[in-house]
């Protein structure tokens, strides 16, 4: 992705974490689940939890296990995810600068900016 | 109760079998982990196999059990992406693959040629290539323990540094 302007703390900015991103800030304060993430975002479980490991990594988002249900039928308890508040603010901060520097580079846009090195446009 | 959980509770055999392949999957793929996050990791894979599973949105059980082995086959990308995880060390395919490899080919290959040699009758040649063979299996075997000792010590170096 050549697109490589903006960095969510240590983690870099992509469309799929875009749309992760936009998932959870649809209800900051709902819990989500792995699987109920992947279909929101339109992503495969493997791009969806090296994400989600990275995001806890740098405390913007909070997981737990779901309590023990007797109602569940045996299946066993599933792990929600959650953005902290610093996740929210964030989340919020970088999907806006994300979309100016997209929209930066859409053609016929008048911004000059330079993209990443090695990119192959 | 939601409609999710009332499938889970109603699970048929076909599910059940979808349910198994996929959790041995994620297993697999889990192994690859060091063990506190395997557990872990297992654990929680393993109780999302009943999300697409049970899906309403995915009208036909096909597309549910594509989605159950794809969300568990998946991971295998999961753990060799995840920050972190030296998953590559914990096994090493690579050196233990041809770990492997050598003997059961050496083994196959004399077995081809005591045969042959069976073939056409010659008593003293078939001894002498079944005596060769079990020379090839044994240098092969000297030659993976020393690549293996080798390798052990130059991965602890790698870690340590």
């Amino acid at each position: 992705m050549w697109l490589d302007l903006c960095r969510l703390a240590g983690v870099k900015m992509t469309d799929t974490l875009e749309r992760v991103l936009r998932v959870f800030l649809e209800d900051p304060t709902a819990a989500r689940y792995g699987y109920e993430l992947m279909k929101a975002a339109k992503i495969q479980s493997g791009t969806l939890y090296p994400m989600l490991a990275r995001l806890a990594e740098e405390g913007l988002v909070v997981s737990a296990w779901e309590p023990h249900q007797e109602e569940a039928g045996g299946r066993p308890p599933r792990k929600w995810y959650k953005l902290t508040g610093d996740g929210v603010a964030t989340a919020r901060q970088e999907l806006a600068e994300y979309a100016e520097a997209r929209h930066a580079f859409t053609p016929g846009s008048t911004a000059r900016l330079r993209p990443a090195p090695g990119s192959t446009r | 109760v939601t409609a999710a959980e009332r499938a889970v509770a109603e699970l048929g055999r076909a599910d059940r079998v979808i349910l198994r392949l996929a959790a041995t999957l994620v297993r697999l793929a889990c192994r690859r982990l060091p063990e506190p996050e395997r557990t872990k990791r297992q654990k929680e894979w393993t109780g999302e196999l009943y999300g697409p599973l049970t899906d309403p949105d995915l009208r036909w059980w096909i597309r549910r059990a594509w989605a159950t082995v794809l969300y568990a086959a998946d991971q295998q990308r999961t753990i060799h992406a995840l920050p972190g995880t030296r998953s590559r060390r914990v096994l090493r395919p690579s050196r233990a693959t041809p770990g492997l490899l050598l003997p059961v080919t050496a083994f196959v290959a004399g077995g081809v040629i005591f045969w042959v040699a069976g073939v056409i009758n010659a008593r003293a040649l078939g001894g002498g290539v079944f005596g060769g063979v079990a020379v090839v299996f044994a240098i092969c075997d000297v030659f993976v323990r020393l690549r293996d000792r080798r390798s052990n010590r130059g991965g602890r170096g790698k870690d340590a540094a």
